[in-house]
């Protein structure tokens, strides 16, 4: 048990303590004439607020006195030092690095305060973004490096277009050619060359070169001489098909030229005289080929205008056979048609026919029909002539026996719907009264099944419709009482009163200053007039006390604040019960005007 | 849960008076609670820590009554379904 001590009583402890001490250490050097220290109670008042210097007037002459021995412990004579601002210094910032340390690892745990930290505590956020690169850096220690190389396959994209290349020994040309040196081929390798490109082609035209060639010939007279050197090379035609034998000739006697003219660079006339002998006869021959193709070509002509004479006259006559029979085949079926649309016509004037023929007896026998009911018809009337003639007019008085009793009829279906209407309203009179009689009935009725009765009962009137309709869901299960109401009030009554006094936006004290000034109000009775809490409180009382739920309700209703808020249930329900009165007087008016309307 | 007990408005003063003394009788005694300790830790056995803790306890909950009394919500605990 803790014992709350004062200042003063600590010190005296002190004093008490230190005394005893010294008693002590007294008792063990065997000084006996050292006088009782400072008692407790007769030390100053003043005194007791410095505590180390409980005892220090005694102890000088205590040390003196045992100064003859060892000198003896001083255990608490001295003041003691006791570095109070240095401790305290050290504890505050001992303190501090706990809380602070403490706080930033809070702020690295908690987002909430971490933004609390950062915010508001001094270099907090500088700290707790080292902490936070470090520990980022201790889990991800690649972070920020250049990407690994040697994991992943390389793909190496050219740079497209053109690249150039040093062109130094490695490039070299043709090795042959006119570039290279002008000198001319050997030979044998040009005769093969060029043979080779004229071997495949046919004859070549021969005459007109060939009669070229032999005319300036002949007039020089003197052979060409042509160095070897110089001349090319001629060929030598060869034919791979047949060829005419008189072309032969022409032929070897090309080839003779050609090689003589290789050979010696020269071209004898008698070689030349021979050409032209060989040509003469070619030419000839050419002629009279010539004609004869001609001639057989004239007569081939002939032969095919003569062929195509027949045929086109057998062609015009195929035609005119074809057209004839065409035109036939058309008429044909011209008269045809005719006597088809004339069968078909035929046949319909004589259905026609008929069909009138039908329709005009029909008729005829209708008006025989309708002479002979008039003739009946006459018969009859004068039948019924003469026979009440005979019987003094009895069936006219049969006619009004009828008639008498459809009246009759009449009269009673009416006296049925009257008997039904009135049973209606004697239904609804029946069940408006048992409302009336629930609403004033001394303990709470459910009032669903009287209502579903009503609607029942009435539900055509549009009034009572809309009344039943206008009753609220709540009332279903029954309405309070005058009385009920009434004793609730008493209830609510002394609560408002509690409340009356409250101010605007009240705390603890305006409540309780209004709980309990509202003791000292005076509490009034009847029908005081004004606007105050006790007078509306009183008028309610006295309405309620008459019976006037609308009215009480009416007074509650003009309370404001707590005092409203207090009372709202006590307002529903009373609002409930003014609501469910009111409909029922509308429904009890409409049912005594029910009657009269149907 | 068990079932919201239906209270009529006339007892809405009640129940918020209830809860309010109720409330800073709570607060007042642990503020009486810490006054002790502290003084006992800290200050030598001194009196003055009691009264004081005395007094944040009441302060506290009188603040609390005063909001209780003028919103509807402030004394009631709100929990998460």
């Amino acid at each position: 048990m803790l014992r709350i001590t004062s200042a003063r009583v600590v010190s005296q402890q002190q004093q008490v303590v230190a005394s005893r001490l010294l008693h002590s250490s007294v008792a063990r050097l065997n000084v006996t004439n050292v006088p009782p220290t400072s008692v407790p109670g007769s030390s100053s008042p003043t005194a007791p607020i410095e505590n180390p210097t409980p005892a220090t007037p005694s102890t000088p002459n205590l040390s003196s006195s045992a100064s003859s021995g060892t000198p003896p412990p001083r255990p608490s004579q001295e003041p003691k030092k006791t570095y109070a601002f240095r401790k305290f210094l050290l504890g505050v910032t001992v303190l501090g690095a706990i809380v602070y340390g403490g706080g930033v690892w809070f702020a690295l745990r908690n987002d909430n305060f971490h933004d609390f930290y950062t915010e508001y505590i001094p270099f907090g956020e500088r700290i707790v973004m080292i902490i936070e690169e470090r520990e980022f850096q201790r889990r991800f220690p690649n972070a920020g490096r250049k990407p690994l190389e040697d994991d992943k396959p390389r793909v190496t994209v050219h740079r497209g277009g053109a690249t150039w290349k040093m062109v130094g020994d490695e490039y070299k040309g043709p090795s042959t050619g006119p570039h290279v040196s002008a000198v001319p081929k050997d030979k044998g390798e040009q005769k093969a060359e060029t043979q080779k490109d004229i071997v495949p082609a046919p004859v070549t035209p021969v005459p007109a070169p060939a009669v070229a060639s032999p005319a300036p010939e002949p007039t020089k007279q003197e052979p060409l001489v042509i160095k070897e050197t110089l001349l090319p090379k001629l060929p030598k035609f060869v034919f791979d098909g047949t060829i005419d034998p008189s072309l032969e000739n022409v032929v070897t006697s090309i080839n003779g030229l050609f090689t003589a003219l290789s050979k010696a660079g020269a071209a004898g006339p008698e070689e030349l005289g021979a050409l032209a002998a060989s040509l003469g006869e070619v030419s000839n021959k050419f002629v009279t080929l010539k004609a004869k193709y001609e001639s057989e070509l004239r007569e081939n002509l002939n032969q095919q205008a003569l062929v195509f004479a027949l045929q086109s006259e057998k062609q015009e006559q195929d035609y005119k056979q074809q057209i004839a029979a065409v035109d036939e085949k058309w008429r044909e079926g011209y008269f045809e048609e005719r006597q088809r649309i004339m069968d078909i016509y035929k046949k319909r004037l004589i259905a026609e026919l008929k069909e009138f023929n039908q329709v005009y007896s029909a008729r005829l026998r209708n008006e025989v029909a309708a002479a002979n009911a008039e003739k009946d018809r006459s018969f009859a009337e004068k039948v019924v002539e003469t026979v009440e003639k005979e019987r003094d007019s009895r069936l006219s008085k049969l006619k009004e026996l009828k008639a008498a009793f459809e009246d009759v009829t009449a009269l009673s279906a009416q006296v049925d719907s009257q008997l039904e209407t009135a049973e209606k309203t004697a239904e609804l009179q029946l069940a408006l009264g048992s409302l009336t009689n629930a609403l004033q009935a001394p303990y709470t009725v459910p009032l669903a099944p009287i209502i579903a009765r009503i609607k029942e009962v009435g539900g055509e009137d549009p009034l009572i419709a809309a009344a039943v309709a206008a009753v609220p869901v709540s009332a279903y299960d029954g309405v309070l009482t005058p009385a009920q109401l009434a004793a609730r009030f008493k209830l609510l009554a002394p609560e408002i009163r509690k409340v009356s006094l409250v101010p605007a936006d009240a705390g603890v004290a305006g409540f309780f200053g209004s709980w309990l000034l509202s003791k000292l109000l005076w509490k009034k009775e009847g029908k005081p007039k004004g606007t105050d809490v006790e007078s509306v409180l009183a008028r309610a009382e006295s309405a309620l006390v008459e019976g006037q739920v609308v009215e009480a309700v009416r007074e509650v209703n003009s309370l404001d604040g707590w005092r409203k808020k207090l009372a709202e249930d006590w307002l529903a329900e009373g609002r409930k019960r003014s609501e469910v009165e009111f409909l029922a007087r509308v429904l009890g008016e409409e049912g005594k005007v029910w009657q009269y309307k149907y | 849960m068990s079932a919201v007990k239906k209270t009529t408005s006339e007892q809405l003063l009640n129940d918020k008076w209830d809860v309010v003394i109720s409330n800073t009788l709570v607060k007042t005694a642990l503020g009486f609670g810490f006054g002790v300790v502290t003084s006992v830790l800290f200050f030598k056995r001194r009196a003055f820590p009691v009264w004081l803790g005395i007094g944040f306890g009441a302060g506290r909950g009188y603040a609390e009554g005063d909001a209780i009394f003028r919103s509807g919500d402030a004394g009631v605990r709100i929990v998460n379904p």
